[in-house]
């Protein structure tokens, strides 16, 4: 069974919106209560489907595939801070729900009407590699007839002190700088448009020891999003085909493809 | 033509105890673990709102989480039931594909508390990189030593059924031999305040469907599926216990926690589950429904039910095992395998009285079944919605 993957538009986010930024789609008092994580992967998100050349506001039946690290740690940790502040009897209810993986699905599926399957994979910088995997089904079994993948890492106050204040201890580095706001969409078909940009020709996601994974230095954080970055820069630079691996705790993604098109900005 | 992804075997851990056995008899007596979680759980709330817990015999020692322990434990039944280890599975593309919540969440409340206070110990830098250098589903491919695709589905109280649905397209697609999937989930103070501050938890035990339904119980467990390709069931001499016939999910796009009124998200899952299993609603023995016994989950459930399903018996089954969370649906998938394998649906535990705005009355007593198919469904926060087709060990015989 031929499993390619069409990249029809992509796009990525370094930094925390401004509203103007939305505002070709969407008024900015809509925005108002969309945390940091979601406005980010919506932003890229918006950004893709308009290379793609598809409505951005318009319902459609679009799958979505979230990659999230440790979901949205600031949500979290508000609702932890809610608990230790005012007690369990006030502890805040919005940043519970804000603070589940799948919150940001919720987000992206309301703004940009998408009606098709929606699931979250949560592993850290394999997550990417999951949310592929997850749009393939979607696409293959025939769910949706293009899926957005997303992937983004919320900023994360607790690994940032544990890198500074232990970093003998830290097995694997849990570099939190400005890559942990960054977020990356892609919109995937299962079959070549006049929009594609780009072919996934291999994919390959599995657990292997990670003894036999390769070296990949010092780039590959435990970060959702720093795989998927890697690709949107790969995707930019000249050239027909694309080579990239990424590995993380033992688990690999090998990915490897060709392009279409000239990148212009 | 026989389908293509067969279960070889299931197992199970939740209030009714370890094992299929105990779900079993729980499902027919009504009777489980549900009680206060004071010394589980450190809230000013734990004294008010009972959960279904894990019995205290049951709970599994060892490393890891509990989420990891329970779902590791519901392995081993699986792995018996299907008469094959994890061993045998090495010469195959086996993965793994695990849906959890709280286990994917960053719960470590004692050592952020003293990392807030700047007080972090020892202990506390080891508890914290064990959260982000690992994932449920990486630690079940290490302990198996499985080298297929990993994935951990948190997709909130819709990842047991994700998890199972995406595990059985990767056998559809031919990316796996094999694979073990489901769902876990434990109990701890984030989730437990969370949903009493969201004014869902009920202080009795919850009674869904019924008119006077006043919220959930949430629970903990753990349930694992070994779905095996047909050649590699027939390569390892198994005999499927039953069959992943159809998966689909769709969004709501409506609500962070509340389902869309009408369940339009719902309805487009089943719709798509059906569609890919080739089969029709008449050919449903039973629909295991999610029925959280909340106001909003309910109505939207018995709405889509009687629209899309007019007809077929619908079982609840939160009263026994309470919302286990990211291992509901993989719970609910074992216990459907269950009624179909034992041809006989379970009564509804909780259910009182009617509700008239829901034109629904679940089964209330067992009922004997003949038909071999059943849908499974869940509903999730961020306004997931998902649901499997199941055939039981007699389906297409």
């Amino acid at each position: 069974m031929a499993l390619d993957l069409y990249i029809e538009g992509f796009a990525s986010c370094a930094q925390e919106p401004k509203p103007e930024d939305f505002s070709p789609w969407f008024e900015a008092r809509r925005l108002r209560r969309v945390d940091g994580l979601s406005a980010r992967l919506l932003l890229s998100a918006c950004r893709a489907l308009e290379m793609a050349g598809q409505p951005v506001t318009q319902e459609k039946p679009f799958g979505l595939s979230l990659g999230i690290g440790p979901g949205s740690l600031q949500n979290t940790c508000k609702f932890m801070d809610s608990i230790l502040q005012d007690g369990d009897e006030l502890s805040s209810p919005t940043a519970f729900a804000g603070s589940v993986h799948n919150a940001p699905g919720l987000t992206l599926s309301l703004f940009l009407n998408l009606r098709g399957p929606c699931v979250t994979s949560g592993q850290f910088n394999t997550s990417f590699g999951a949310a592929l995997l997850t749009a393939r089904s979607f696409l293959h079994s025939g769910m949706a007839p293009y899926v957005l993948v997303a992937v983004g890492d919320s900023l994360n106050p607790v690994a940032q002190a544990l890198n500074g204040q232990y970093p003998a201890r830290v097995e694997y580095p849990l570099a939190q700088d400005i890559a942990s706001m960054q977020t990356a969409a892609f919109l995937l078909s299962p079959q070549k448009t006049p929009a594609s940009k780009a072919r996934i020709t291999n994919f390959d996601f599995s657990f292997v020891h990670p003894a036999y994974c390769p070296s990949v230095g010092e780039a590959w954080a435990p970060l959702a999003a720093a795989p998927a970055i890697q690709l949107c820069t790969l995707l930019e630079q000249p050239g027909n085909h694309f080579d990239l691996t990424a590995s993380s705790l033992g688990v690999c993604s090998f990915l490897k493809g060709e392009t279409f098109y000239a990148y212009q900005k | 033509m026989k389908p293509a992804c067969c279960i070889g075997g299931a197992g199970v851990i939740c209030a009714c105890g370890a094992g299929k056995d105990a779900l079993w008899n729980g499902l027919q007596t009504g009777r489980s673990c549900f009680a206060l979680p004071a010394g589980r759980v450190n809230s000013a709330l734990a004294d008010r709102y009972p959960v279904f817990l894990i019995p205290k015999e049951d709970i599994p020692a060892g490393r890891g989480s509990l989420s990891l322990r329970y779902f590791l434990t519901a392995a081993q039944e699986a792995f018996s039931q299907a008469g094959v280890t994890p061993q045998q599975l090495a010469g195959l593309c086996a993965g793994v594909c695990v849906g959890t919540s709280v286990d994917a969440s960053f719960h470590c409340f004692d050592s952020y508390a003293r990392w807030t206070k700047n007080a972090l110990e020892e202990k506390d830098v080891d508890i914290l990189q064990d959260y982000f250098s690992s994932s449920t589903a990486m630690a079940v491919a290490k302990e198996y030593g499985f080298t297929g695709p990993v994935q951990t589905v948190v997709t909130a109280c819709a990842s047991g059924t994700d998890a199972i649905g995406l595990a059985a397209s990767w056998i559809n697609m031919g990316v796996c031999d094999a694979v073990l999937c489901g769902g876990t989930d434990e109990i701890n103070l984030i989730p437990y305040d969370g949903f009493i501050r969201l004014l869902i938890s009920s202080k009795e035990k919850c009674k869904p469907f019924s008119k006077n339904r006043a919220g959930i119980n949430i629970g903990e467990g753990a349930a694992a599926l070994l779905l095996l390709s047909r050649s590699a069931a027939e390569k390892l001499g198994v005999s499927p216990a039953g069959f992943v016939l159809g998966y689909a999910n769709a969004c709501d796009g409506y609500h962070p926690t509340a389902p869309d009124p009408q369940g339009k998200g719902l309805a487009r899952a089943i719709s798509g589950a059906l569609k890919q299993s080739g089969l029709h609603a008449a050919d449903m023995a039973f629909i295991n429904a999610h029925a959280t016994a909340s106001q909003a989950n309910d109505a939207a459930e018995a709405f889509v039910f009687n629209q899309l399903l007019a007809g077929v018996p619908v079982c609840a089954t939160k009263g026994v095992t309470g919302h286990t969370l990211g291992a509901a649906g993989a719970v609910e998938a074992v216990i459907s395998l269950l009624c179909l394998n034992h041809g006989q649906v379970t009564p509804t535990w909780g259910f009182e009285e009617e509700d008239p705005a829901l034109h629904l009355v679940p089964v209330t007593q067992s009922e004997v079944i003949s038909k071999t198919c059943a849908v499974s469904c869940s509903l999730a926060f961020g306004g997931c919605n998902a649901a499997l087709i199941l055939g039981g060990r007699h389906y297409g015989a």
